[in-house]
C-alpha cells in the first residue's frame, strides 16, 4: 500500500495503546435509561436487524468496540 | 472474521495521523477505514466491511426508541482528555481540528491541499478505492443535494435533527460505503478522491 510508508508507524511493541471495548451484557442498557443530553454524539450500527448505539467520546478513547450481536460478529472502529 | 476464524483487534498506535488495527492473533496491522492489512502475516487479506451511523441521541430515539446502548466500564482521564483535545466533544458539527506533532510524524507526506485538513465531511467510496469527499460545508442541516458519481445519481441529505449528511443512491438501489471523516483522514486513505463542488446559482 503505496500510501502507507512502514518508517513512519508509530506504534507500540505489545499490546494497545488504546484498551479496546469488549462488551458483555452488563454493557447493555436502554438508551431511553441512560439520561443523556439530546445533542450527545453516537455512533449507531446493526447486525440481522439488531441494533446497538455507543458514546462517541468513548471511542474516541477506545477506538474499538467488538463483539457479537444476532450471533454475528462485529467490529466498530472510529 | 479471518479465514471462517474471529480475531480480535484493537489499537496499538498510528500512521498518517490514523488509528491502526492490530489482531491479537497474528499481529497483523490492519487499515481501520478500508478493513486491509497492509502488513504482518496477513498482509494482502482484507475484512469486510459495513458502514455506521454517527447521530445524536435525539435523532436516535426519534427513530429508534427502543435501541439499547453499550456503555464502557471506564477510560482513564487522561487519555479521555487528551483525545478530546484531539477530535473535540463535539464531532459533528465542529470544523477544523488540533493535530499533535506525534500524528504529523506519522504522516508519509504533506496533507493534501486541496481543503483544509480538519475540513469535515461525508467520504464515500467503492470496493476498488473509488472516492468523493462532500465537505459538511456544502450543506446546511436539512437540505439535500443530487450528485453524478460513478455513473450513478447520489443523493446526499443532512440530517434535520442532527445535522449528519447521509448518502443514498436514487435508483433505490441501497447505500455506498461511507463515513463522516476530517479530510486529512480521508485524503491520505483514499488519494486523488474526488471533492464535491456544489454548482454555481444562477443570478
Amino acid at each position: 500500500m503505496s500510501r502507507i510508508n512502514r518508517s513512519k508507524i508509530n506504534i507500540q511493541k505489545d499490546g494497545f495503546e488504546f484498551t479496546p471495548f469488549r462488551p458483555t451484557h452488563e454493557s447493555e442498557m436502554p438508551l431511553t435509561d441512560a439520561g443523556l443530553k439530546p445533542d450527545i454524539e453516537l455512533i449507531a450500527f446493526e447486525r440481522n436487524g439488531e441494533r446497538r448505539v455507543l458514546l462517541l467520546t468513548e471511542m474516541h478513547y477506545h477506538h474499538v468496540c467488538q463483539g457479537e450481536l444476532a450471533g454475528e460478529p462485529y467490529l466498530v472502529t472510529f | 472474521m479471518v479465514d471462517g476464524n474471529v480475531h480480535w483487534y484493537g489499537v496499538p498506535g498510528i500512521v498518517n495521523g490514523l488509528a491502526v488495527l492490530r489482531d491479537e492473533e497474528s499481529s497483523s496491522l490492519w487499515d481501520h477505514i478500508t478493513g486491509e492489512c497492509f502488513d504482518g502475516p496477513l498482509a494482502g487479506q482484507r475484512l469486510p466491511f459495513w458502514g455506521v451511523d454517527i447521530t445524536t441521541v435525539e435523532a436516535e430515539l426519534k427513530s429508534y426508541p427502543d435501541v439499547v446502548l453499550l456503555k464502557s466500564p471506564g477510560i482513564p482521564f487522561f487519555k479521555s482528555t487528551l483525545m478530546n483535545v484531539v477530535i473535540g466533544k463535539n464531532f459533528i458539527d465542529k470544523q477544523g481540528t488540533t493535530l499533535p506533532g506525534f500524528f504529523r510524524r506519522s504522516m508519509h507526506t504533506a496533507i493534501d491541499p486541496r481543503l483544509p485538513e480538519g475540513e469535515n465531511g461525508l467520504g464515500v467510496m467503492t470496493d476498488d478505492h473509488q472516492a468523493k469527499f462532500y465537505p459538511m460545508s456544502a450543506l446546511q442541516k436539512g437540505e439535500s443535494i443530487e450528485d453524478d458519481w460513478m455513473g450513478r445519481t447520489l443523493i446526499v441529505q443532512r440530517g434535520a435533527i442532527d445535522g449528519v449528511p447521509r448518502a443514498k443512491w436514487a435508483d433505490g438501489n441501497g447505500r455506498p460505503m461511507q463515513l463522516l471523516t476530517r479530510w486529512y483522514g480521508f485524503s491520505f486513505t483514499y488519494p486523488k478522491c474526488e471533492i464535491y463542488e456544489p454548482q454555481q446559482k444562477a443570478g
